[in-house]
């Protein structure tokens, strides 16, 4: 692809540095980026399968060569894929609180080396699933994911650079639970075998296809677009009838039990999932994008059974 | 209690004929009742509320039983209820909200057309297993300002009773005292525009006859309430509400209009009329029944 057509097509005028880059969600998102748009990569970790036309930055957002890249103007947009959706971040407490620390690093950058627009991938999981949840939550619901406060503090600082910074078009995108190659939470939970459910309980969920939430982030990326986005995939769904769909075998555990015994899991090394996240298969946690469908002309591509099958992508 | 004894003999010796009116009466045409309520019903067959046919349909059939031949139900003036969204307003009694499953069969089975009424509960009613999943099949939401407002925008008929908890945990000697009205539906109905139908209820207050209700004992124990009826003293069968005769009115449509975050004092005023229409309606219907079984 040449030059001229790129700029043609592009999703943002200027290169767009991305952070989290050689994650499995990264890949996705600098595939498509990188179609249209001048993309720099940004992860510590190897990215061998990047595109030929990227250029990959080995280093961690808090190191000077990270701050280098931003200071020598080489960066118009900032994309960070935050810690919600990477299989690392949520494990431990320490990596929560590196998450947080590297998202402010890069805000201070953002501030101080004229970069026009910051997009920040946060998740819906931060307000919260409680009974009291209406069964749709507007961006302006409170953020009471009481658990998780590592993502709630990552998505409260992008709130704050709004006002710190009104002129830098920020961008904050809350997706339901993304399935596909992905290791979020609920992806993961979902390829458990068997699946722990919670006796008597089916809550209703949104589930959002890797390749819709690359689209609603590129959509983000046009000039003009600022502010938070709630984003969902097609239309919900009860939790049994997903996992019947996936055709998965289904232990039923008693609420009880289900947060004792995944603490005693995750201290011997079994499991990855916080107890916090019991309260996720039991109550509604659901987003209304009626917003991202208006303002950013957002629609998911993808119905039910392409976004359920595609839970089973990861290999 | 002479009387009672007749009655349940009566019932007895009419059950079988009884049953089989209500199999080819009330269900002949319950599927197509539930298919016009379903219409709105995703290709996946459940709404984005949880509401799912099937697991309602199961519902309704006990719900018609109760309606038909438990409560022998006698429903007046559901023409009155308009097409679109309409918050349906009536008092409430009676321990255990009968009376709700009352309306929503009445809309269901004799609305024409037929309605889904959608019930609003408590928000602690989540956090109870298989009673939150099962509500939520049957298209029960969690009371919320925002879910009201979303179900009236689909253009649904949501049931409210203003009353709220205090009234349905009433005493003998308080019964069709009608409490005072929260005045929130009046300020939804300001906000979507939609009129209310305020509609009595005659026969819950004595399902379950309550002498006295231990709330201090109650509370001690986690329970909202822990009421005395008077059939407990019979054992097992004493948890039954009593088969009393329900007679449901519903009345003309009210419309109000102004602003939704208008001062209490604006709003309390129209909750009063409509607690005041539910009043008349409710003494017309008690004046009229000759007996609480039949």
């Amino acid at each position: 692809m040449t030059m001229s057509a790129k700029e043609a097509g592009r999703a943002f005028p200027g290169p767009v540095a991305v952070s989290g880059a050689a994650g499995r969600l990264g890949h996705l998102v600098v595939r498509r980026l990188h179609r249209t748009d001048e993309v720099l990569a940004l992860d510590p970790r190897d990215f061998a399968a990047r595109p030929a036309d990227v250029t990959h930055h080995m280093t961690d957002l808090r190191r000077r060569a990270t701050r280098d890249i931003f200071r020598r103007g080489l960066v118009g947009a900032a994309v960070h894929l935050g810690p919600f959706h990477s299989a690392g971040g949520e494990g431990k407490e320490q990596g929560f609180a590196a998450a947080a620390l590297s998202f402010s690093r890069l805000l201070e950058y953002c501030d101080a080396y004229h970069v026009k627009k910051l997009v920040l991938l946060s998740s819906a999981d931060v307000y919260g699933a409680s009974a009291t949840n209406p069964q749709f939550l507007s961006e302006e619901a409170p953020l009471l994911a009481a658990d998780l406060s590592a993502l709630r503090d990552v998505d409260m600082m992008a709130q704050s650079f709004f006002w710190k910074r009104p002129d830098i078009e920020t961008v904050i995108l809350r997706p339901c639970h993304i399935v596909g190659h992905v290791a979020g939470a609920m992806a993961r939970y979902l390829r458990l075998a068997p699946v722990p459910v919670l006796l008597g309980y089916d809550p209703m969920i949104q589930l959002l296809h890797e390749e819709d939430a690359v689209r609603a982030l590129r959509l983000a990326l046009a000039p003009g677009v600022r502010g938070i986005f709630n984003v969902a995939g097609p239309p919900p769904m009860p939790l049994s009838r997903v996992l019947e769909r996936l055709r998965r075998r289904v232990v039923r555990v008693p609420h009880v039990l289900a947060s004792p015994v995944i603490k005693e899991l995750g201290r011997i090394g079994k499991t990855a999932l916080k107890p916090a996240y019991v309260s996720y298969i039991r109550y509604v946690c659901m987003v209304d994008d009626s917003r991202a469908r208006e303002k950013l002309g957002y629609a998911p591509s993808r119905g039910f059974d392409e976004t359920i099958a595609a839970v089973d992508l990861w290999e | 209690m002479q009387e009672l004894l007749e009655f349940v003999g009566r019932l007895v010796a009419r059950g079988g004929s009884t049953l089989q009116r209500f199999r080819e009466e009330a269900l002949s045409d319950l599927d197509q009742r539930l298919a016009a309520v379903s219409a709105a019903v995703g290709p996946e067959g459940i709404d984005p509320f949880g509401m799912e046919p099937a697991t309602l349909r199961r519902i309704a059939v006990g719900a018609a039983f109760l309606y038909k031949v438990y409560f022998r139900c006698e429903t007046t003036g559901l023409a009155n209820v308009p097409a679109g969204p309409v918050i349906v307003v009536a008092n409430h009694g009676g321990q255990l909200p009968i009376d709700g499953v009352m309306i929503t069969t009445a809309l269901l089975l004799e609305g024409t057309p037929p309605r889904l009424a959608r019930s609003m509960v408590d928000k602690w009613v989540p956090s109870l297993p298989f009673v939150s999943t099962y509500l939520s099949r049957a298209g029960v939401a969690v009371g919320t300002p925002e879910n009201a407002e979303r179900l009236l925008e689909r253009g649904e008929v949501l049931l409210a009773f203003p009353e709220g908890m205090d009234a349905i945990t009433k005493t003998v000697d308080e019964a069709y005292e009608l409490k005072p009205f929260h005045s929130g539906f009046v300020r939804l109905a300001l906000a979507a525009k939609a009129p209310v139908v305020p509609v009595a209820v005659v026969g819950a207050e004595e399902q379950y006859p309550t002498l006295y209700n231990l709330k201090g004992v109650g509370r001690m124990i986690g329970l909202p309430s822990l009421p005395v009826w008077a059939q407990m003293i019979v054992p097992v069968a004493g948890l039954l509400p009593l088969p009393v005769r329900y007679r449901l009115e519903f009345g003309e449509p009210m419309t109000f209009t102004g602003d939704p975050d208008d001062e209490d004092a604006v709003v309390d005023a129209m909750a009063e009329q409509v607690r005041g229409r539910v009043r008349t309606m409710v003494d017309r219907q008690r004046a009229a029944r000759r007996h609480i079984f039949w």
